[in-house]
């Protein structure tokens, strides 16, 4: 899927995306999984990034924003 | 840098002196368009709200005028530069200007905004108008209620003309279907493309946008207007089709910042309908845009990440620093956050995770996207990503947001280049970090003219300026000056 992913990954990769699609009730065909996977590869470059920052321990998410100065 | 079009003194000469008819106006006679003997001036469209708004008020020029003048330029014009998905009825509009002339006479003038004809993003609900987001699944779909920008710039007096255009759903780095009023072999950039256009174009006074990672700073840049992204929950996302629900923010598209800050005034404030929206006060934007800005601290991003940007918008950046600098302001490099190296992971990563959630529906029902978006592969991507990922990203965000309070503890605003887009044909829409850093930590962002690049076709250059959260005045004060001693913003494609 990736740069870096062997033929055999990618495979897996289009195998699961399509499986968890069809858990959700989301019909996709064969054609478009390989597209989809291919953008999914970029956002695992990005997690695997988010995933290398250090937190502070217990950190909260910002699910609500509080922008109050 | 080389300029293009006439020049600025000439358009600030026509548009302060145009040509209107004011008699039945002044006398207070009620007027249908049908009865007036003279063609719609169509130079009144080129008129700023302020300007429009001071004349409006001291009955020197009539809604009614001001409309068929700008009707008859979008007649001209629309085909050319493709600006809108959907424009009212001609005719509703014109006795929608009939109306706000006679309550001026009877009841009084409203504010900046009565009678100012406007239009807004596609995305933006709007009660009897179609509203598509450019997307086959919505189609024809006319909603039965306003979103609360809508409704806002209603009570302010201000008339709907149409519905701007986008790419599908908002998801673009382009806006297809409209043109570069600069260029018109050009994209206005996206995904506020058609509000940035028109403005640029004079057919409209003043437009909203809706940006989740530059989607009103990045047209506006291209299309040589400017573009206000406000804090997240000053305006009320309420009616407004989404993209990502924590990222996304509306705010107004216009030819100056003084109608900038008019139309801020108009659609910011509490709504009870949003619970994302803030209850901090809001001021008002435009009662201290002159104070100029002497004595402030402006801060500027690290050397590598402003020369990541194209010559001629570091050039436009350098000149621009030299204007503040001639205010009064102290400019010094600031030091990024520790997690700026994340910024842009974690704005896509919860961009599209919170997509995937918001088109769940469409994506269960089989719902058939455009035939050239790749919008439904992204929201199918964001469907499949790991919860923990997308609360790892909001965790980061979390930190970043506490990190950039700090940062603006040592400076009043911060000054960055303007940048300039493509669109990304693998579905990832360009999303530059000076843009979205903005959109991940909430803060305000302002865009506004500083120069025209130096190849051909010249296109427009700007400059961003960001401040503190609810400090839209700050750096309304701040763009203000850098225009008013500038003459980039007078300048108009020639169409």
């Amino acid at each position: 899927v990736s740069g870096s992913h062997s033929t055999e990954e990618q495979g897996r990769d289009v195998a699961w995306i399509g499986e968890l699609l069809r858990q959700q009730g989301i019909a996709v065909d064969d054609e478009e999984l390989p597209l989809v996977a291919h953008v999914y590869a970029e956002y695992e470059r990005l997690m695997a990034v988010v995933e290398g920052v250090e937190l502070p321990p217990d950190q909260p998410p910002a699910l609500a924003l509080d922008m109050s100065r | 840098l080389a300029a293009r079009g006439p020049d600025g003194p000439e358009n600030s000469s026509e548009i302060s002196k145009p040509r209107v008819s004011r008699r039945a106006f002044l006398r207070g006679v009620g007027i249908r368009a049908g009865s007036r003997d003279e063609p719609p001036d169509e130079r009144l469209a080129r008129l700023t709200i302020a300007q429009a708004g001071r004349m409006i008020a001291s009955r020197e020029l009539s809604p009614v005028d001001l409309m068929r003048g700008l009707l008859a330029r979008i007649e001209r014009l629309e085909p050319v530069v493709g600006a809108f998905a959907t424009l009212a009825d001609p005719e509703q509009c014109l006795n929608q200007a009939r109306e706000a002339e006679a309550e001026i006479q009877a009841r009084g003038y409203r504010g900046k905004l009565h009678g100012i004809p406007v239009g807004v993003k596609d995305t933006h609900y709007t009660a009897g108008l179609r509203t598509s987001a450019s997307s086959p699944i919505l189609g024809s779909f006319v909603p039965t209620w306003d979103a609360t920008v809508v409704t806002k710039l209603k009570a302010a007096g201000a008339i709907i003309v149409g519905k701007t255009n986008l790419p599908e759903w908002s998801m673009g780095g382009g806006t297809p279907g409209t043109h570069n009023p600069w260029d018109l072999e050009g994209d206005p950039g996206g995904s506020s493309g058609g509000s940035a256009a028109a403005i640029a174009a004079d057919l409209l006074l003043g437009a909203t946008g809706a940006d989740t990672g530059g989607s009103i700073r990045s047209p506006a840049i291209r299309c040589g207007v400017v573009g206000l992204k406000p804090t997240y929950g000053r305006v009320s996302l309420r009616g407004i089709i989404p993209i990502s629900w924590s990222l996304d923010h509306v705010g107004p598209i216009a030819k100056t910042v003084e109608d900038a800050a008019l139309l801020l005034n108009g659609i910011a404030g509490h709504d009870p309908g949003d619970r994302t929206s803030s209850r901090e006060p809001v001021p008002v934007y435009n009662a201290r845009l002159r104070r100029g800005v002497r004595g402030w601290n402006i801060g500027v991003p690290p050397r590598d990440l402003v020369e990541s940007q194209s010559p001629d918008a570091v050039a436009a950046f350098e000149a621009a620093l030299e204007v503040f600098r001639g205010r009064g302001a102290t400019v010094r490099e600031v030091t990024l956050p520790k997690t700026f190296g994340a910024v842009y992971a974690c704005q896509r990563i919860i961009r599209i995770a919170e997509a995937g959630a918001a088109h769940r529906p469409y994506l269960r029902s089989g719902a058939e996207y455009g035939a050239q978006s790749t919008v439904r592969r992204q929201v199918l991507a964001g469907s499949v990503l790991p919860a923990a990922s997308y609360q790892r990203a909001q965790q980061v965000r979390a930190v970043f947001i506490s990190e950039m309070r700090e940062l603006f503890a040592d400076v009043d605003v911060m000054v960055t280049p303007g940048w300039e887009t493509s669109a990304d044909p693998r579905g990832f829409p360009s999303a530059p970090l000076l843009s979205v850093m903005w959109n991940l930590c909430g803060f305000p962002a302002i865009v506004l003219p500083a120069g025209f690049t130096s190849g051909s076709p010249s296109r427009p250059l700007g400059i961003q300026i960001a401040g503190r959260s609810f400090e839209e005045e700050t750096i309304l004060t701040a763009a203000n000056t850098f225009e008013q001693a500038t003459e980039w913003h007078l300048r108009k494609p020639e169409l």
